[in-house]
């Protein structure tokens, strides 16, 4: 079973909330994503630092659900968000308190990422490079023009 | 030297515009880039003497032998000027494309330059909509989004047109202006969040490739004034009639409405016009992914405002038909109806 706690993938993936969905971008793959319900509680819960484990109980005693199922539904939910960059482990986070569980009114759902990568081709930029050789225009290994250029 | 003191020594020429209300100086060295990029702006009103918001110093090497902008920081830099890259690092943004263009922002002096080596190298995208990552960058730091849409309306307010290329919306806009109504952009605008939000022109140029104009203008030729899209625009992309509507419809082209809705339009099966409701989430989905994979800088903020934007104003799927009076026709009755 997935265990541990985790976090939107910042800076290379954004996500929102809205109108009960979650919308997230994958900047680096230019691939997007939706999660509604139960999907979206879920990242909801995760984004409020709640362990894997947190969110199984409480889901579970929310929706009078075998643990089981929930924790198999759960994991491959998770698993999926990890595999496409969505979210990363997280380390040093405190979770929020957890919701008071209510009464059941509704079946546990399992929850679902809808991917969209139409738009994978615009993505004009490559990913955000932090350190490396620089290379500045007249450099060596700089500008394909081969001006000489002159850094500050 | 800093790039402002090269353009000093060498002399430039210098235009003052508002944009989304502040001051946007731009300073063009030489004369080679000036008529490729300044056509795009030069309908927007001169802005007064006051201190600028944004200076923007332009120039190519060729044609000036300035040097390109020197970098901000030690170690800063691009491993492969190839490819189009971005990056961030402290009050510093930098947007290289990959076809030979480097924007630099500089937050703190509030101060941006845009180079490239020859004015041939600008592309037809840059030439239809310069400047914009520079300004889509400093946009945001002022409370405003470049967004990936077109505009439309008349006096009670406009209607905002988001979907990727190929959805109709450029068609959708420039028929819009034709029978009559206010313009603000066909493919980039700046968009303010608010109660309502309020979209505020940029470009005074629109893009159209054959079909659309076949569709739009008789024998498909162009009434008025075109921009030249430089020595090789099908190697950037499939050709495109770049109209100057800031020379042939100066008076249509409107400074800043209020947004009465959100339109995400897709060309229509059954080829005719309808609208439907659609949800904010929807709008978002239509909205944002379009917008933020083509900006450098977008990141969790720059979706959050385009959230709050979808949500305060109703959304609508627009089914566009052959027809453009009568995706005309709609558009206006809902102007009317918001």
């Amino acid at each position: 079973m997935v265990t541990g706690r985790f976090q939107i993938n910042t800076p290379f993936v954004a996500s929102q909330v809205i109108d009960g969905e979650v919308i997230l971008i994958n900047f680096d793959s230019g691939a997007y994503y939706s999660a509604c319900r139960s999907g979206a509680r879920v990242l909801a819960l995760i984004e409020a630092g709640q362990s894997v484990e947190q969110i199984v109980e409480w889901l579970a005693r929310s929706h009078g659900a075998a643990r089981e199922t929930v924790e198999r539904e759960i994991g491959e939910f998770i698993a999926e968000l990890e595999g496409e960059a969505l979210i990363v482990a997280a380390e040093n986070v405190a979770g929020a308190e957890l919701p008071p569980t209510a009464t059941a009114t509704t079946p546990f759902e399992a929850p679902r990422l809808e991917k969209f990568d139409d738009l994978k081709d615009i993505l004009l930029l490559d990913p955000i490079h932090d350190g490396g050789q620089p290379a500045w225009p007249g450099r060596k290994g700089g500008d394909p023009g081969g001006s000489q250029g002159r850094g500050d | 030297m800093s790039a402002r003191q090269s353009l000093d020594r060498a002399g430039s020429r210098e235009h003052r515009i508002t944009l989304a209300g502040r001051t946007v100086c731009l300073r063009f060295a030489g004369e080679a880039l000036e008529p490729v990029l300044w056509p795009a702006l030069a309908h927007h009103v001169s802005a007064p003497e006051a201190g600028p918001a944004l200076e923007l110093l332009v120039w190519d090497s060729d044609s000036t032998g300035i040097e390109p902008p020197p970098a901000p920081w030690e170690g800063m830099g691009f491993a492969d000027w190839s490819r189009t890259q971005a990056r961030r690092m402290h009050d510093v943004e930098m947007h290289l494309c990959g076809h030979g263009t480097f924007s630099l922002l500089m937050r703190q002096s509030a101060t941006a330059s845009y180079w490239v080596r020859s004015a041939a190298d600008v592309p037809p995208w840059d030439r239809a909509a310069p400047f914009r990552s520079l300004l889509g960058m400093w946009a945001e730091q002022h409370g405003a989004m470049l967004v990936h849409g077109a505009a439309i309306g008349n006096g009670d307010g406009a209607l905002l047109l988001t979907a990727p290329g190929g959805s109709g919306k450029s068609t959708a806009a420039v028929a819009s202006l034709l029978h009559g109504l206010c313009f603000l952009g066909e493919d980039y605008v700046l968009v303010e969040p608010g109660e309502p939000p309020c979209v505020h022109n940029l470009y005074g140029t629109a893009k159209l490739d054959d079909a659309a104009m076949a569709r739009l203008f008789v024998d498909g030729m162009p009434p008025g004034a075109t921009l030249d899209p430089g020595p090789d625009p099908v190697a950037y992309d499939h050709h495109k009639t770049i109209l100057l509507l800031g020379e042939t419809h100066r008076a249509q082209l409107a400074r800043s409405l209020d947004v009465r809705a959100i339109l995400v339009p897709f060309l229509s099966p059954s080829r005719e016009t309808s609208v439907t409701p659609l949800g904010a989430a929807a709008v978002l989905r239509a909205l944002a992914p379009t917008t933020l994979l083509q900006l450098p800088g977008s990141g969790p903020h720059s979706l959050a405002m385009l959230a709050a934007i979808a949500a305060s104003v109703p959304g609508h799927a627009l089914a566009l038909g052959r027809d453009p009076g009568a995706v005309v026709s709609a558009l206006q009755r809902l102007l009317e109806g918001s």
